[in-house]
């Protein structure tokens, strides 16, 4: 049924992913044929907001048990503010500068945001090293643990490795073996107020 | 007399002892999920969704994220909400470049029990750090690297429900225990298209909304003390004279079992055993049936001694139950 989009649709889409550049040249090269995208405008970011659907192939498929006349958007979209995450946090090795984590999936304030294992921001470290984990914010951390994965696993997330984990907010733990990798510390935030996984692309000498 | 004192002291000790050890398995890495808020839904409550104005999922995905509702309302194991589509809901559930995940989230959600909730998913294509997004169900066959949106909103509405991220162990063996993750995977990682609650999401939902019926299953990441009693009538019975026990048989009260606390557990195998008072072993009798009402179980008894008795309850392998003994009752036997 999907397969029915018209092959000018798809070959715009492809020309407008091509063009933009967003895509990396492996995922372009080996894209799967797209079924239909209607109402999302198209393959690629935008800062515009999302514009309102007025393509009958939104209510020509329905949802199972949704009457045929609900799908339709109407209106502009409504602009929501973004929901509001946890502070940032630090990883620093004895004498060195902190590096802000990359911030994955957390939860927040009765909010929840879900993201895969992420690359990292990245971090240069030496072998047996002793890795500082701090707050940006006196949040307090219940629970703590540290894992990592090859930057060959990223978004992926397969073959885990546990490093270390613990209790409290003082958090520290020896550098991976020497070698680059995803590494990622979840934090348990204390007094219920969520959690979140930062991530670092730790090149390890 | 004498004798029974500590042997009820013990078992005490251990009931007392089972029930801390059950409070510290909750508390745990391996534990049920832990919460996102203490706003719940109310019982069974009916939650209804719409798509956002202006931000509608592509057709391929409406279908997708109504079957994870009806993935929620098949695999929840307990009395937590239901989800379903209904135009002009105030539920929204949206698609696109408006999306309030932040910078990286592939969804996000919302709740507001037992109000409405707010859910939304990323568009297909997105830019991140790592690569171009790509939902599944874009595509006529699946390329490895995508994310199945049935599972992704599985995820969310989890959270809807008001559950956390499941707290895995070190290295994530256990992460099939929940779909509600840390990580969100692609195809073709083990659970990037599983379809249905794992059961330490099931866990926290029978804790936050209770079991749909007496005799259902507590999840196997649950670890909940249970009660035993047993009760005779008569406790005095002429020689040859007939007595009935009836065993009844709980969860514990534990204040963090939370609504499972002092539930019937009915449909189980419950075990009676006797000895002649003033001994030390013990006789299986045999299975009790079920009795009259929920958790209970008895069997008749003809006598023509002074007779100990007591009912067990396994640990059974396939659910979140300790097994517990009740203390003994003694029924006399006149000329």
């Amino acid at each position: 049924m999907h397969a029915e989009r018209s092959a000018p649709v798809t070959l715009v889409l492809v020309l407008v992913g091509i063009l933009l550049g967003g895509c990396t040249a492996a995922s372009m090269s080996s894209e799967p044929a797209i079924l239909s995208l209607s109402p999302s405008p198209s393959p690629v970011q935008t800062d515009a907001p999302a514009r309102p659907s007025a393509s009958p192939s939104a209510s020509a498929d329905p949802a199972p048990g949704a009457p045929s006349s609900v799908a339709l958007p109407t209106g502009s979209p409504q602009p929501e503010p973004t929901l509001v995450p946890p502070p940032d946090a630090t990883l620093a090795v004895e004498g060195g500068d902190p590096v802000v984590g990359e911030q994955g999936t957390w939860s927040w304030n009765n909010a929840a945001s879900d993201a895969p294992w992420l690359p990292g921001y990245p971090i240069h470290v030496g072998a047996n090293e002793r890795l500082t984990f701090n707050m940006s914010d006196r949040v307090p951390i219940d629970t703590w643990q540290a894992s990592r994965v090859p930057p060959t696993a990223v978004p992926g997330g397969d073959g885990v490795i546990g490093m270390a984990e613990g209790t409290g907010s003082s958090i520290t733990f020896e550098a991976p073996p020497a070698g680059s990798w995803s590494v990622a510390v979840t934090v348990r935030f204390g007094d219920n107020l969520g959690d979140a996984v930062y991530y670092w692309a730790m090149t390890v000498e | 007399m004498t004798i029974n004192r500590p042997i009820r002291w013990l078992g005490g000790a251990l009931a007392a002892l089972l029930a801390l050890l059950a409070v510290a398995s909750s508390a745990s890495a391996h534990g049920p999920d832990p919460l996102l808020t203490t706003q719940r839904w109310n019982q069974n409550q009916d939650v209804r969704y719409a798509w956002r104005s202006g931000a509608v999922p592509p057709s391929a995905y409406q279908g997708a994220v109504n079957a994870a509702a009806s993935d929620v309302n098949a695999s929840r194991g307990s009395q937590a909400a239901t989800f379903g589509y209904s135009a002009g809901a105030s539920s929204l559930i949206g698609y696109g470049v408006g999306a309030t995940c932040g910078t990286l989230g592939l969804a996000c959600a919302a709740p507001n029990a037992p109000t409405s909730f707010t859910v939304w998913m990323r568009e297909q294509g997105h830019v991140f750090d790592w690569g171009s997004l790509r939902w599944c169900q874009a595509y006529s066959s699946w390329p490895d690297g995508c994310y199945d949106v049935e599972n992704i909103i599985l995820d969310e509405l989890g959270h809807v429900e008001m559950l956390n991220h499941h707290a895995n162990l070190s290295g994530e063996p256990d992460y099939l225990d929940a779909v509600v993750q840390t990580k969100s995977r692609t195809k073709p990682s083990a659970g990037y298209s599983t379809h249905r609650f794992g059961r330490c999401d099931v866990a926290t939902l029978q804790v936050q909304y209770d079991m749909q019926s007496w005799g259902a299953k507590y999840s196997t990441c649950l670890s909940l003390a249970t009660t035993l009693a047993i009760a005779a009538s008569p406790t005095a019975v002429a020689k040859g004279g007939t007595t009935t026990l009836t065993a009844t048989l709980k969860v514990a009260d534990v204040a963090s079992y939370s609504r499972l606390a002092l539930n019937p557990v009915a449909l189980r195998t419950v075990t009676l055993q006797r000895r002649p008072s003033g001994t030390s072993s013990w006789t299986t009798v045999g299975t009790m049936p079920r009795g009259s009402t929920s958790g209970t179980y008895t069997m008749a008894l003809s006598l023509t001694a002074r007779t100990d008795f007591r009912a067990v309850f396994a640990a059974p392998s396939d659910e979140g139950l300790v097994g517990s003994t009740s203390p003994p009752v003694t029924v006399s036997v006149g000329q």
